[in-house]
C-alpha cells in the first residue's frame, strides 16, 4: 500500500514536470509571436487548406460560367443576327454594283453604235436546254414585249450571243452561236473579208465557232475582230461576234476556214438584251 | 371505270409528282450544273421502269407525259420525245407482259437501250444532215448514257414501289 502511494506520487510529479515543460516552451514560442497550436498544426493544415482553396476557386469558376452562360448566349444570338443583316446588305450592294457595271457597259455599246438606232429589251435567262447536243436557252420575255423571231440577242457590251428562234407570249427561245443550226454572215473588221460564222459540233466542247465560206483566207489576220455583216437585213451589221483564233485547212478539200473565239462567254450569260428594232442612219 | 383503268389512273396521279421531280433534276438543275460535262437524262429511265412494272398501257401514258417534259427541257416543240417515249413505253410494256421478267436485269438492259436510243434521236440531225464527226457524237452519247445510269437505282426503286400501288 505504501508502494502504491509512492508510485502515484511519482506519476504526479512526472505529469507536473511535463506540464511545466510544455508551458515553458509555449511561453517561449509565444514570445516570438507564434501561437503554439498553430505552429504544431500548420504542417498538416497547410496542404489541406491548399486543396480546399483550389476546390473553392474551381467552384467559383463553374458558378461564374453558369451564371454568365445565358448572357453570353444572348449576346451571341444578337451578334449572329447582326452579321446576317450585314451579309444581306453586302449582297444587295454587290448586286447594285453589278447592275451599275452592266448599265455602264450598255451605255458604252450605245455610244459605239451612235450612228445606229437600236431598241433594246433587257431580258433574263431563265433556263438552259438539257440537251447535250444543242445550245439554247429560254428568256423571260416574249412577243408581249415586242420580241420577234430572228431578233439578235447581245450582251451589255454588244457581243452577239444568239438569235431568237422561238417566241411565246411571255417567253422566248434563243439559239446561241454555238449551236450547230446557227450561221451568221460575217465581216472581218481589219481586212474587210466576208464569210459565214457557224456553230460546229467538233468545236462544241471547246466553245468555238467555225468561220467558213471565205473569199480569201490568205487575207485573214489572227486576232482580227469578226463582226456581223448585216447582209440580208435580219441582223444589224457591226455586232461583235468574236476574234479569229487560228486558221485551218479543211481535210475534206473544202478550202480554208478559221476558228473563232466568241467575244461573249455564251455559256455563262444570265442577263442579255434583245435588239427588237434597229435602223441604220 | 373498270378496275384496271382505275388502277392505271391512280398510278398516273401518284407518279405526277415523281415525274415533276425528275424534270426538275433534268431540265432545271443539271442543265446548269452538268455532271462530267453532260446533263443526265432521267425521264426516259422513268418510262422504262413504268413499263416494266406496270405494263404497256401505263408505260405508254407515262411515256407521253415524260416525253412532253423531255421536249420542254430541250426547248423543243412538244412532239419528238413525246412520240418516241410513248412508243418506247408501249414496246417495253408489251415485252414486260410477255418475255421480260420484272427485275433489275430487265430494267438495266431496257434502260441502257432506251438511253442509247434517246441519244440517237438527239444526234440524228448532226449525223445525217450536219455531217458532224461520229467520234465526237459517240463520246457525248456514251458520257450522257453513263451519267444517266447513276440515277437508275433510284428510278428502279421508285418504279417498283409505284408498280405495287393499288
Amino acid at each position: 500500500m505504501k508502494d502504491s502511494h509512492v508510485k502515484k506520487g511519482l506519476y504526479a510529479l512526472v505529469a507536473a514536470l511535463l506540464v511545466a515543460l510544455i508551458a515553458a516552451v509555449s511561453m517561449a514560442v509565444t514570445a516570438r509571436g507564434t501561437d503554439l497550436a498553430y505552429a504544431l498544426s500548420e504542417p498538416v493544415m497547410r496542404p489541406l487548406k491548399g486543396v480546399m482553396t483550389s476546390l473553392v476557386e474551381s467552384l467559383e469558376r463553374v458558378y461564374g460560367y453558369v451564371y454568365r452562360y445565358d448572357s453570353i448566349m444572348a449576346e451571341n444570338a444578337e451578334l449572329r443576327a447582326r452579321i446576317a443583316e450585314l451579309e444581306e446588305d453586302y449582297r444587295e450592294y454587290n448586286e447594285i454594283i453589278q447592275e451599275n457595271d452592266r448599265f455602264r457597259a450598255l451605255l458604252g455599246f450605245k455610244e459605239r453604235h451612235a450612228g445606229e438606232d437600236y431598241e433594246l429589251e433587257p431580258v433574263t435567262v431563265i433556263s438552259w436546254t438539257a440537251s447535250n447536243f444543242a445550245s439554247t436557252f429560254t428568256i423571260n420575255r416574249g412577243s408581249g414585249s415586242g420580241i420577234e423571231l430572228h431578233d439578235a440577242v447581245v450582251t451589255a457590251d454588244g457581243y452577239l450571243v444568239g438569235i431568237v428562234t422561238g417566241v411565246g407570249n411571255t417567253t422566248a427561245t434563243v439559239t446561241t452561236l454555238l449551236d450547230t443550226t446557227m450561221s451568221v454572215g460575217a465581216l472581218m473588221e481589219g481586212t474587210g473579208e466576208t464569210g459565214i460564222v457557224e456553230g460546229n459540233f467538233a468545236l462544241f466542247r471547246e466553245e468555238k465557232l467555225r468561220l467558213g465560206y471565205l473569199e480569201g483566207a490568205a487575207g485573214l489576220i489572227i486576232g482580227d475582230t469578226v463582226l456581223t455583216s448585216g447582209r440580208g437585213g435580219t441582223l444589224p451589221g457591226g455586232l461583235v461576234v468574236g476574234y479569229i483564233e487560228r486558221l485551218r485547212e479543211d481535210p475534206a478539200g473544202g478550202g480554208s476556214y478559221a476558228i473563232v473565239d466568241p467575244a461573249a462567254d455564251i455559256n455563262s450569260v444570265t442577263e442579255v438584251y434583245v435588239i427588237t428594232d434597229f435602223n441604220l442612219n | 371505270m373498270t378496275g384496271n383503268r382505275k388502277k392505271t389512273a391512280m398510278r398516273v396521279l401518284a407518279v405526277l409528282p415523281y415525274l415533276m421531280a425528275l424534270y426538275f433534276l433534268q431540265g432545271v438543275l443539271f442543265s446548269r450544273m452538268k455532271l462530267f460535262g453532260v446533263t443526265p437524262l432521267v425521264l426516259p429511265l422513268a418510262v422504262c421502269g413504268a413499263a416494266i412494272f406496270s405494263g404497256r398501257v401505263y408505260g405508254c401514258v407515262i411515256g407521253i407525259l415524260a416525253g412532253m417534259l423531255c421536249d420542254l427541257s430541250f426547248n423543243e416543240p412538244t412532239i419528238v420525245f413525246t412520240l418516241a417515249l410513248a412508243l418506247l413505253g408501249l414496246a417495253i410494256g408489251a415485252m414486260a407482259e410477255t418475255v421480260l421478267q420484272e427485275g433489275i436485269i430487265s430494267f438495266a438492259v431496257t434502260g441502257v437501250l432506251t438511253l442509247v436510243f434517246c441519244a440517237f434521236i438527239q444526234s440524228a440531225r448532226l449525223i445525217f444532215i450536219d455531217g458532224a464527226p461520229l467520234n465526237e457524237i459517240a463520246d457525248v452519247a456514251l458520257r450522257q448514257t453513263a451519267v444517266s445510269l447513276i440515277f437508275a437505282p433510284i428510278v428502279y426503286l421508285v418504279s417498283k414501289f409505284i408498280g405495287k400501288v393499288e
